[in-house]
């Protein structure tokens, strides 16, 4: 079994980087006196990763009517309080289903 | 009672198995679609171990984007973790420093999920109970991946494409949790600044996705912080 140099080294540099974002409150309190602006754009860059990673890419991963069903529904169970798992579970379920009955969709 | 939390803290993080184990193996199939082995994806979880960021380093790596740029994006993504640490560091009896390095290793967002509610509930939780919790979702995130690394390939086409669009699902419920908790406003301003400049990028100026996925998370969170508070 191989271990790809390249992907390693990735693999390592995302770890020292999330290990850094998440030990550094363990350690210091800075970050409780960051400008108001600072802490604002923190609290809002990981929706906007999120908007980033669905769109457009999201798009290709399967026919686009079943794409766009599949997400809508995931939003949907969410603000309704169904959990993550569940939330996953059923949804991909429902594509294998849907992919199975139409298998030109595939 | 330090061995009674520790168990404890395995039993809370079943839920959180129970939902890591699926896309752990989605995620395993996906490294080896992008021709890399089971110990490459084993590695990456086990060294990692933050899901998001993992989909998208495979994603972009997939696709030729230079390693610098996919660790920016990367960890971009992952700086929500300073807030979710920082409220658990805040609630957790003083510890070593090792003690502590090791607790933040582990502060995913479904251990937070729980972890932040117990805190809510009844501060401070201990470090047996915290390490429970994360020691299980752990298990089942590396697990799930050797799974999904090792088996991927007897799964049938239909499903591939399914459990493919699972990590969109995840995203999109994700996103669907933080614009629930708010602030409403400056989250979907974020997100949809992010995602309109995303398109704008790859489709109007064929930018490819290394280039453009960083510019749009700035952008959309500049837009989204720009957003007033509503006054009450």
């Amino acid at each position: 079994m191989t271990i790809t140099p390249q992907w390693l080294l990735l693999s390592l540099g995302l770890m020292a980087g999330t290990w850094i974002l998440r030990a550094l409150p363990f350690f210091t309190s800075a970050l409780d006196r960051l400008p108001p602006r600072a802490q604002r754009f923190l609290s809002v860059v990981p929706a906007a990763a999120l908007g980033a990673l669905v769109i457009p890419d999201s798009f290709s991963a399967a026919p686009l009517p079943i794409v766009t069903a599949a997400l809508v529904l995931a939003f949907v169970m969410t603000v309704k309080r169904v959990p993550l798992t569940i939330t996953v579970l059923t949804v991909v379920l429902l594509v294998w289903l849907a992919l199975s009955i139409v298998p030109t969709l595939t | 009672m330090p061995v009674r939390d520790f168990v404890g803290g395995l039993v809370a993080a079943l839920p959180i198995a129970t939902g890591y184990i699926p896309v752990a193996i989605t995620y395993g199939l996906i490294v080896r679609t992008a021709g890399l082995s089971p110990l490459d994806a084993a590695l990456s979880s086990a060294l990692v171990f933050a899901g998001a960021a993992q989909f998208l380093a495979v994603g972009l790596y997939g696709v030729g984007v230079a390693i610098p740029q996919i660790l920016f994006a990367g960890w971009m993504l992952n700086v929500r973790h300073l807030l979710m640490s920082s409220v658990i560091a805040r609630n957790i009896p003083p510890a070593p420093v090792h003690v502590k390095g090791l607790m933040a290793f582990g502060v995913t967002d479904e251990v937070f999920g729980v972890a932040g509610t117990e805190i809510s509930v009844s501060t401070p939780i201990s470090l047996a109970r915290l390490a429970g919790l994360e020691l299980g979702a752990y298990s089942a995130w590396v697990g799930g991946t050797v799974i999904g690394a090792l088996a991927g390939e007897v799964i049938p086409p239909g499903l591939k494409t399914a459990m493919g669009l699972a990590l969109y699902v995840l995203f999109t419920a994700l996103l669907a949790g933080q614009i629930k908790r708010g602030p409403v406003r400056q989250v979907v301003v974020a997100a949809a600044t992010a995602a309109a400049v995303n398109i704008v990028l790859r489709y109007g100026l064929a930018a490819g996705p290394g280039i453009a996925f960083p510019i749009a998370m700035v952008a959309g969170g500049v837009a989204g912080m720009s957003v007033p508070e509503r006054q009450r």
